[in-house]
């Protein structure tokens, strides 16, 4: 069923994994872990839909969770053919428990800067059995409540909500009430039961929105923390003292005591409620537990307290002072409520820098994804945080993951006596001739011998256009003796397919360094012209596809990549598929510091923009400096 | 403001003292942060994916071998560890290989002291053109050359079958940075916004040297940099000595504080 699963730190460090991978150089070409690293989380490429947190290799699907307080990632992976839907669950519950058993050591271990001892130790981490108990509770549950769904709609005794009736609780108390030990606790904990009778856990839970209790992974305090441990089993009516050693937390002790079928969701709601109070009055109390092991996790939980009890004292007027130390002395740790105001400002800001409203939204999607959990510190305020993870994730973005060096690739391509072929597509007008012949000047600036082949037989005057650029750079080429730079022509209304074969053809015989391939503007909804240029692309498999695009457009950059790249992935044959390798960004001198089309393009494509055209003149080419895009981006 | 009542004025004071001791604290910390960097010893582990700097940085810090799986944030951890006469603290920094991340070195450069730089040997052949690309950007740092750091190329995994050895990888990266010192110098200008509030940071935003590395005129060597460059090789498996595969960089860094 479960391929694999892992729980790793950030930085890299496999903390646990099953199957468990031993320090051997395993198969690396066939890894869904590493693959969704690179693929989806550093390059924050879209993933179709971005709630749903999923991600299919070939293989493989995989789905994720970050404990991002901690830097911690959980992923699954299971078959591509298998539709499982607990996965979601089960990360949630290895997440919360995980972290319950470990944040200390983690915090010791992995995330201390400073060693002060010669060697930090690092234990191995025993997750194996709550690992198994865990998965082995949600597949349970999965194939109830698919049986659930198949038989009848359940009972109202069964329902959570049952619980907190009057009724319910009534019961439960009988039910505990003839256990010895559990009937001790009751008389310590009498007093809240008058004042409030089992309203306590309903508000609470209301109040902190249980649906998203799992969200922030054991972040809810010393209530929703244990709260939630329901990945526990539970039997029978009764409480023994035997079971409730089985909720102990410690580390040593694995869960899987037994799973009987039928878990009786009364006793389980009201142990929890035991548990709970249990904690809560642990000076008084802890006398019949193992201390010990209580202690530990009850610092843990104590620590989550703090952070969360500062939210819910932000409300309060007269918490505000100590809240403030506290803000300033522990940190605060970010809520989706603390984020979504200033979020969506930024995304407001991105707008205005011309970033395509949806991408604008993903991104900052993917920034307040990175940030709840986090903790800000000192005098940071939200907003400068953001800015900050904004500043990362857009560099991030900005940066090219592959080679630009457009010369090296000529080199090659040299050395294996091919001329080196790049096409330019792109809608009508963006300056794809233009561009094109600065280009071909930069390149008869290195001394290499360059072909351009009109292959625009379509629009009047795109010939005779290119035929004076030709001219041109011939006269300012080094030597205007030695042919450095022609022109490839057919005339109109040919195949422009068969037109760049013949000019990569009459490169390759007159020894030339590379052909520039010149296309027809076409709108990318404009299907046979699509078509054409996809044909022309699968011909003559160039090594560069470059989509030039004007740094004035705004939404529509979205639309004009998408199209084009689906045509050239769908109009060309499936073995040698082709997309678009980098871009171009026209007219950049006229849009002041409104950048947002080159954070549009390289985020849609993934790929870089090799130059920027800066103005009228053949050496108005420069190549991208992604700090200055981010700076002016982030810029008021 | 006092008349206002005793409550108001305890409150006012409060608020008063606190304010001077945040001022204090937060002075404290900046200043403390400006005199403290460039005192570390920073060694940086670079390189590109799948080269093994996790798992050196893992070994350095827990002598152990721990799995680990592709970087998305970069390791740091300040270790003390004993040369021959005196005892420093080292602050090793593993960066992602990733080249969406792996130029963020360049923010660590001003105070490093030397640099690991990883090799897988065992694919370097297919991934000549990456691994020399990234090799050359750390060479062609301002800072790199500024300050002439050291940097030792670890020809890592020679555990594995047909993995190259020292001087295999380190002919093949000489050819590779030669070309790529010829394409990086005719490369274009890079785009400066001039319009907008330019506020001198301009040049400090280049990263990169428009220094020559080497001699022109002369076939790339590592000998003509005016950094120190050794090549030692590593593995995981690969000797039985007493810091496994990395006896040769363990010593590297002990000399470097020697």
């Amino acid at each position: 069923m479960l391929d694999a699963f892992t729980i790793a730190t950030k930085g890299g460090i496999v903390l646990w994994s099953k199957p468990d991978s031993n320090f051997t150089h395993k198969n690396e070409a066939n890894d869904p872990v590493n693959d969704l690293i690179k693929t989806v989380l550093i390059q924050n490429a879209r993933t179709g839909d971005q709630s749903q947190r999923s991600f299919t290799t070939e293989y493989h699907s995989v789905q994720w969770t970050f404990a991002n307080d901690l830097g911690l990632i959980f992923v699954a992976a299971y078959q591509k053919i298998l539709q499982l839907t607990y996965i979601t669950e089960l990360l949630q519950k290895v997440k919360k428990r995980f972290v319950e058993l470990f944040s200390d050591r983690l915090k010791n271990a992995i995330y201390q800067k400073k060693d002060s001892e010669e060697d930090q130790v690092f234990e191995e981490f025993n997750f194996t059995d709550s690992f198994a108990s865990i998965l082995r509770a949600v597949e349970k549950k999965d194939e109830l409540s698919r049986q659930d769904r198949r038989n009848q709609p359940r009972r109202f005794e069964d329902t959570n909500k049952y619980q907190q009736t009057m009724e319910g609780s009534k019961k439960e108390m009988e039910a505990l009430a003839v256990d010895e030990t559990m009937s001790m606790m009751m008389l310590n904990s009498g007093g809240r039961r008058k004042g409030k009778p089992m309203r306590t856990w309903a508000d609470k839970k209301g109040k902190k929105g249980s649906g998203n209790d799992s969200e922030t992974s054991g972040k809810k305090g010393k209530k929703g923390g244990k709260a939630s441990k329901e990945m526990r089993t539970w039997d029978g009516g009764k409480i023994t003292a035997e079971r409730m050693r089985a909720l102990d937390f410690s580390a040593d002790k694995s869960d899987g005591t037994d799973t009987n079928e039928e878990q009786s969701l009364q006793s389980k709601e009201t142990a929890r409620r035991w548990v709970e109070e249990e904690s809560m009055g642990k000076l008084t109390n802890d006398g019949g537990y193992e201390v010990a092991n209580y202690d530990s996790n009850d610092e843990i939980v104590d620590d989550d307290e703090d952070e969360d009890g500062n939210l819910s004292k932000i409300s309060k007027p007269t918490g505000l002072f100590t809240t403030f130390i506290q803000t300033i002395t522990t940190g605060k740790v970010l809520t989706e409520a603390d984020l979504v105001g200033p979020i969506s400002k930024m995304r407001e800001h991105l707008v205005q820098k011309n970033v395509a409203s949806d991408i604008a939204s993903e991104i900052c999607q993917s920034v307040q994804h990175d940030m709840i959990g986090q903790r800000i510190t000192g005098f940071q305020t939200i907003k400068s945080q953001i800015r900050q993870s904004m500043n990362r994730v857009l560099t991030r973005i900005l940066t090219p993951q592959t080679s630009t060096d457009i010369l090296r690739g000529i080199m090659s391509a040299k050395s294996q006596g091919k001329p080196y072929s790049i096409v330019f597509v792109g809608v009508n007008g963006v300056g794809k001739s233009t561009n094109l012949s600065k280009v071909c000047f930069w390149l008869l600036q290195n001394r290499l011998r360059v072909l351009v082949a009109a292959c625009d037989t379509f629009r009047s005057g795109a010939v005779e256009q290119l035929r004076v650029h030709v001219r041109n750079l011939h006269l300012l080429s080094d030597d205007p003796r030695k042919k450095m730079v022609d022109l490839f022509e057919r005339g109109y209304g040919k195949d422009s397919a068969a037109i760049a074969k013949d000019a990569i053809q009459y490169a390759t015989t007159n020894d030339y360094d590379v052909v520039l391939i010149d296309t027809a503007g076409r709108m990318q909804d404009n299907e046979p012209l699509m078509r054409a240029l996809a044909k022309l692309v699968s011909t003559n498999n160039p090594d560069k596809i470059v989509f030039v695009g004007e740094a004035l457009v705004g939404n529509e950059a979205v639309d004009q990549l998408t199209k084009f790249n689906k045509a050239l992935r769908e109009f060309t044959n499936a073995q040698s598929s082709r997309h678009i390798d980098g871009m171009i960004l026209t007219k950049f001198d006229t849009i002041d510091d409104k950048v947002g089309a080159a954070l549009s393009m390289t985020y849609i494509t993934g790929q870089p923009i090799l130059f920027v055209g800066t103005g009228q003149t053949y050496t108005d080419l420069k190549t991208m400096r992604v700090s200055n895009i981010v700076s002016a981006l982030l810029r008021n | 403001m006092f008349v206002s009542g005793n409550l108001m004025s305890y409150a006012a004071l409060l608020y008063l003292a606190f304010g001077i001791v945040a001022a204090v604290v937060l002075k404290y910390f900046v200043l403390s942060e400006t005199i403290r960097k460039p005192k570390k010893n920073t060694i940086l582990i670079l390189g590109t994916t799948k080269s093994g700097k996790t798992t050196l940085w893992a070994y350095f810090r827990y002598h152990r071998l721990i799995p680990t799986q592709t970087s998305m944030e970069k390791n740091e951890v300040e270790k003390p560890i004993h040369c021959k006469e005196k005892s420093v603290v080292l602050h090793l920094m593993d960066i992602p290989g990733h080249p969406k991340l792996r130029n963020e070195f360049h923010d660590y450069t001003p105070i490093t002291k030397g640099i690991i730089f990883m090799v897988n040997s065992s694919t370097l052949k297919s991934d000549i053109q990456e691994v020399g690309e990234n090799l050359y950007d750390v060479l062609a740092d301002k800072h790199v050359q500024k300050l002439e750091i050291p940097i030792l190329v670890a020809c890592h995994k020679q555990d594995l079958k047909g993995s190259l050895d020292r001087s295999d990888v380190e002919n093949i990266l000489a050819q590779e940075i030669d070309k790529l010192r010829s394409t990086r110098q005719s490369s274009l200008q890079k785009h400066d916004n001039d319009h907008g509030n330019n506020n001198g940071d301009g040049d400090d935003d280049a990263d990169e040297t428009t220094e020559f590395l080497g001699f022109e005129n002369k076939k790339f060597s590592f000998e003509d940099l005016v950094n120190h460059v050794t090549f030692v090789e590593s593995g995981t498996r690969y000797k039985n000595e007493d810091f496994g595969g990395f006896s040769d960089i363990n010593e590297w860094v002990v000399e470097l504080f020697d």
